[in-house]
């Protein structure tokens, strides 16, 4: 009884290193695999509470997305072959997509943010103000994008 | 130590207990004073003040350290905490290990900060918290001291109120990004499921729950209670129907199920906690026991009378279940706020300063009278009671 209750106890404390791992390498794999796209972004510098100071921003899709009054859960940008949006299913001829939401009549897809060090955090919001940054991003085959790097000028903002 | 003594003394002048059982309870709890709930306390309060540090360190962003190390150190420190609290683990359970379950919780939600830090993670904040309560449940299962509990259960509720908040308004079609139609919504749908999780918890004695619950439904259930009051006193009351009503109503009729299956509830209580859930609900329908889109009143005076029988209502009927399941603390806490609205009405001054004070001078009155009548009622049935034997 007592041998079942700590192996009960070892699984309680070996379930959130589990989860935690199978969270990062998720992240890690959808950086990893997919294609890259480079978009210009406009941001400011908010804060949260848990993982500190980000970069938040517009990201210029080159379309105005999202231009309904009304808030859609499931929306997407095709970037190639052309650039378009679409409410609900990506059209089948779209090879490179990203999928998102239309809230409050912006379009989100989970790339909204880039945190930054405390230090840095007035420096890169005034570059990217004046239009200067862009976001390397990686896009896996069902849509989901993931941040890669955050540049300046074209060059990653840590060489800076 | 002391009021214990005091009372163990009383008891053997009243030849309740022998000398021998009063000074076999002074040696037992003696004994139990190095381990006692103050060191105990003390002790989760440092460590998970050295939690939220951490939280804070992760927070600062040492992005010249790669990737790769940040995590590595995160998960090598989970792990060391992990294995303390293993090698340290025994069934009567000791503060050490309880502190160390409460660090453990602070540092998983640490490392989902960290990992949103590190991959740039824009998603909701409610999907992090309800992807922690996920992981750290079977842990906070083992703990025995409250504040894990607590921890869990505050998290729980915030991650199921921002979601209900986050989805009403997707569902919804808004202009702006704050509504607080759908905030108070989304308060009320986080009442209700605190009130499911508690009676859940007696009806299935998931025992290391119920205070926890308990007392979240009960905090977010005055809350509710207050806003609507402040909302309905003011006649801020939206004409248009609350979104995800229809919902609440849902969730209503399932605690109001759970709460008929309650053995623990007299089916005095039960009844009268049914009232109170039904009555706060029509309370926040706009239409049911209020006029929406009435003027609304010059500056701070709210003149609704309505609004504060609700409340009043509300709190006689939680003052009268403390009453029946005899909870001491909770009927002084309902005595209290009684006391607070009548003042409230007081200041609200319906009807002019005259009206007002004969107003409460009756409801005071009637209270005593109440109590009079109560405590009369209680000797005439034991009387009834003798008698009958």
């Amino acid at each position: 009884m007592k041998a079942r209750r700590r192996l009960f106890l070892a699984v309680a404390l070996a379930l959130p290193l589990v989860m935690l791992a199978a969270m990062a390498l998720n992240h890690q794999w959808r950086r990893d695999h997919g294609r890259q796209v480079v978009l210009p972004i406009q941001g400011f510098d908010p804060r949260d509470l848990l993982a500190g100071h980000y970069l938040r921003y517009r990201i210029d899709y080159g379309i105005e997305p999202c231009q309904a009054q009304r808030n859609l859960p499931d929306a997407s940008i095709c970037l190639q072959p052309e650039r378009r949006f679409s409410a609900g299913d990506t059209p089948s001829d779209c090879t490179v997509y990203i999928r998102g939401q239309c809230r409050h009549g912006r379009f989100e897809a989970g790339i909204e943010r880039f945190y930054i060090p405390e230090a840095k955090a007035s420096e890169l919001e005034a570059l990217a103000r004046k239009k200067r940054a862009t976001l390397r991003l990686s896009v896996t085959a069902d849509g989901q994008a993931s941040i890669r790097e955050l540049l300046i000028d074209g060059k990653s903002w840590r060489s800076r | 130590m002391d009021k214990l003594e005091k009372r163990l003394k009383d008891w053997r002048r009243q030849q309740l207990i022998d000398s021998d059982t009063l000074q076999r309870i002074l040696a037992y709890e003696s004994g139990r004073g190095h381990d006692g709930w103050q060191w105990r306390t003390l002790l989760i309060l440092g460590l998970s003040i050295i939690g939220i540090g951490t939280v804070s360190l992760i927070a600062a962003n040492w992005a010249s350290i790669p990737d790769a190390i940040k995590l590595g150190a995160n998960f090598l420190l989970l792990a060391l905490v992990a294995a303390g609290i293993y090698l340290n683990w025994n069934d009567g359970g000791h503060a050490w290990v309880e502190a160390l379950i409460v660090l453990f919780q602070v540092l998983c939600l640490a490392s989902i900060g960290l990992i949103a830090q590190i991959y740039h993670l824009s998603g909701k904040p409610w999907l992090a918290l309800g992807y922690w309560t996920m992981m750290t449940l079977p842990i906070t299962l083992f703990a025995r001291a409250q504040p894990a509990r607590w921890l869990w259960t505050s998290l729980l509720l915030l991650a199921f109120g921002m979601a209900s908040n986050d989805l009403l308004t997707l569902r919804e079609n808004p202009v702006h990004r704050f509504s607080e139609d759908t905030a108070l919504s989304a308060w009320l749908l986080t009442t209700l499921f605190a009130g499911i999780l508690h009676s859940l918890s007696e009806s299935l004695n998931w025992q290391r729950f119920r205070w926890a619950f308990g007392f979240a439904w009960l905090l977010l259930g005055l809350g509710l209670v207050t806003a609507l009051d402040i909302i309905h006193s003011l006649h801020e009351t939206s004409p248009r129907q609350l979104p995800g009503l229809s919902i609440a109503s849902g969730l209503a009729a399932l605690l109001i199920l759970l709460l008929a299956l309650r053995r623990d509830l007299r089916p005095m209580s039960r009844v009268i906690v049914t009232v109170v859930v039904l009555l706060v609900l029509a309370a926040s329908h706009p239409s049911l026991l209020f006029n929406p889109g009435e003027s609304q009143p010059s500056g701070f005076e709210g003149n609704d009378i309505r609004a504060a029988i609700v409340t009043l209502t509300v709190l006689a009927g939680g003052l009268a279940v403390s009453s029946l399941q005899g909870w001491r603390w909770a009927f002084q806490l309902f005595t209290l706020l009684i006391g607070v609205r009548f003042y409230a009405i007081y200041l609200q001054a319906f009807g002019g300063l005259a009206a007002t004070g004969i107003g409460l001078i009756i409801s005071g009155a009637l209270i005593i009278a109440m109590v009079y009548l109560w405590r009369r009622s209680i000797q005439l049935f034991s009387r009834i009671r003798e008698l009958a034997r």
